[in-house]
């Protein structure tokens, strides 16, 4: 009976990782990457589809409300000070209540602007950032080598701008919460945004997620025949190569799109229905956001 | 890259946004003009693709990654026209649905992502590797497309934030929006592009043109040989210095009041002397006689937010109509 020969690398022990029914595949850096992108993205997407019926945005017609969000992100960007800017944080987590918008999700999503809010305010208490010996910060506390003042200034032009961004991003937030995607981009197209825009905008998010799952198959197909992930220049070459598929790929579905929408009548130009009326209702909501937005000129 | 809501004064938000729809119009009557029918899919799915493109990152060696933005690549691939509605469709995408990048901010992540990096990478590209042959020069020109135009975007970006303390501040002069001055914003933001994220968006670009080329060239944009028609360049040189009115200061020219005008031209023109104040408007300086200062403000703000609410009433009974 033949022997069978193993190959070198088999033998090794710190060699590659085994792939038996017992152990579990080791995954390379770009499948972990791949399958955290899919992950963040569907989880992004996800609350939407979940999103309350029933609230006091979700009574609001959808231009009203798309239009109303940003007003009041405007609002935030017109305002000068932390009392304000504190107010209009405070107005929109009782819209985002009145809303039946989950604390915990709305919290998720505005916490990583403020972690990069807070990174960005750090080095303002540093005086390696030069000029700011006028403010009275001559005492502080040695860090690293470096020296840290606190003063009311500094604590302020800190507070300022986490305040800024929390006031500015909260609202955005409240409303992708309370909105679902077909309902969003239908508000968009009551704005002064051209429906082309709009159309595009909505068809790019649908491809997204067609992109998405190429990537996704591909990945898993190349987890199935790799035994060794560990290498970087077949990383990045599979990179390279994958996306290069994803332009292929992109270019053949947008002409077969293409075809199939010239075979049912488009000729290139987009008609939209035209919408129902406001409501008094949302006459009243777009009189309030419009009244905080001249206010906050001001403050 | 992508700068969030906050970080920029209303006034750099607005001027960029101004610079960028002349290059909106012109991309998109553009790309219209050449793809026709196909363009709504096309541009959709090139969207698409530099969506997934700036989400997955790059390995790198020692088991780091980078952040691919993808400008030259969509450029390239599809056109610098083609690219900038590709890249800002992605951009609006990120901002509205995903919270990356601010919405106020959309027209300024456009200028230097869609607008700088699309134009310095396609031109990058064709300047390296026009009428030469041979995969060396495709992987130099790609690799320089992609490392000039990430380091671009983002000097744009550091010029951007560390404009924001000299053009936005309270009255205790205490910065009100991004709060470091160009000498910080230029090297934070720039050291690591030219050390670290450039040659990652270079070797990106690189290898995923070089694939191309070898595997299916035809993928590569080609420009139909046309003279450049020298309006285009004048509207590219114009919105590309439009930011520098951040940098002025006083009012626009022409609009001065009497006073200023006397101070600049010696003399008050007699039809303007008769005519200043002839008309203040109904609450001048947001007052309402007989009332205080706070409450006439508030009342000016009642006032503005109806006549807002009279005005789309009208809009949607002329449009319904």
């Amino acid at each position: 009976m033949a022997q069978v020969r193993l190959p070198e690398w088999m033998n090794g022990t710190k060699g590659p990782a085994r792939t038996t029914g017992l152990m579990r595949p080791r995954r390379g850096f770009l499948e972990k990457n791949i399958e955290g992108v899919s992950f963040l993205v569907r989880e992004m997407v996800a609350p939407r589809v979940r999103s309350p019926h029933k609230g006091l945005l979700q009574s609001i017609d959808q231009r009203a409300r798309v239009g109303g969000t940003l007003l009041l992100v405007l609002s935030g960007a017109f305002m000068k000070e932390i009392g304000p800017l504190a107010g209009l944080l405070v107005l929109t987590l009782v819209l985002a209540l009145l809303s039946s918008v989950s604390f915990s999700a709305l919290f998720k999503r505005v916490l990583p602007a403020l972690v990069l809010a807070a990174v960005v305010a750090v080095p303002l208490f540093f005086d390696l950032i030069g000029g700011q010996a006028s403010d009275g910060g001559t005492a502080g506390v040695e860090v690293l080598g470096y020296r840290v003042v606190f003063t009311v200034e500094r604590l302020g032009t800190a507070g300022l701008l986490m305040t800024r961004v929390a006031a500015m991003v909260t609202p955005v937030a409240v409303l992708l919460l309370s909105t679902r995607e077909s309902d969003l981009f239908k508000g968009l197209q009551g704005l002064p945004v051209p429906s082309f825009f709009v159309t595009a905008l909505f068809m790019t998010f649908r491809y997204v997620f067609v992109l998405l799952k190429v990537v996704e198959d591909t990945s898993l197909s190349r987890r199935a025949r790799t035994i060794d992930p560990s290498r970087l220049g077949d990383a990045q070459r599979w990179f390279a190569s994958r996306a290069g598929l994803l332009v292929e790929r992109s270019l053949r579905s947008s002409r077969e799109v293409a075809m199939a929408m010239s075979s049912r009548g488009f000729t290139g130009r987009i008609r939209t229905l035209k919408p129902n009326g406001l409501k008094a209702r949302d006459y009243l909501w777009i009189g309030f956001v419009s009244f905080v937005f001249f206010i906050s000129i001001g403050l | 890259m992508h700068i969030p809501d906050g970080y920029l004064s209303p006034k750099t938000c607005g001027v960029l946004f101004a610079a960028m729809v002349p290059v909106w119009y012109l991309a998109l009557r553009r790309v219209e003009r050449t793809l026709d029918v196909e363009r709504l899919p096309f541009l959709a799915f090139s969207a698409a693709f530099v969506f997934v493109m700036m989400m997955f990152n790059f390995p790198l060696p020692g088991g780091t990654t980078g952040h691919v933005a993808g400008g030259a690549l969509a450029a390239i691939v599809l056109g610098p026209w083609a690219g900038v509605v590709a890249m800002s469709l992605a951009l609006f995408l990120q901002a509205i649905l995903f919270g990356d990048g601010g919405v106020t901010a959309f027209g300024a992540n456009s200028f230097n992502m869609a607008f700088v990096m699309s134009f310095t990478g396609y031109y990058v590209y064709r300047t390296l590797n026009r009428g030469r042959d041979g995969t060396r020069w495709l992987w130099a020109a790609s690799f320089a497309a992609g490392y000039a135009s990430v380091n671009l975007a983002a000097l744009a970006a550091a010029v951007e934030l560390g404009l924001q303390p000299s053009i936005a501040q309270s009255t205790t002069g205490a910065p009100l929006y991004a709060p470091y001055p160009l000498s910080v914003t230029v090297p934070a933001v720039l050291v690591p592009h030219l050390l670290f994220f450039g040659p990652v968006e270079g070797v990106a670009t690189a290898l995923v043109v070089s694939f191309l080329a070898r595997t299916n060239a035809d993928l590569l944009y080609r420009p139909a040989e046309a003279a450049p028609r020298p309006m285009w360049a004048v509207v590219v040189v114009m919105a590309l210095l439009t930011p520098l009115g951040l940098l002025a200061s006083g009012t626009a020219w022409g609009e001065w009041s009497v006073d200023e005008l006397h101070t600049i031209a010696g003399f008050i023109p007699e039809g303007m002397a008769r005519l200043e104040g002839w008309w203040e408007g109904l609450m001048p300086g947001y007052t309402v006689s007989g009332m205080g200062p706070s409450l006439s403000y508030i009342v000016s703000a009642f006032i503005g937010s109806a006549a807002v609410v009279a005005g789309i009433y009208l809009v949607g009974k002329v449009w319904h109509r």
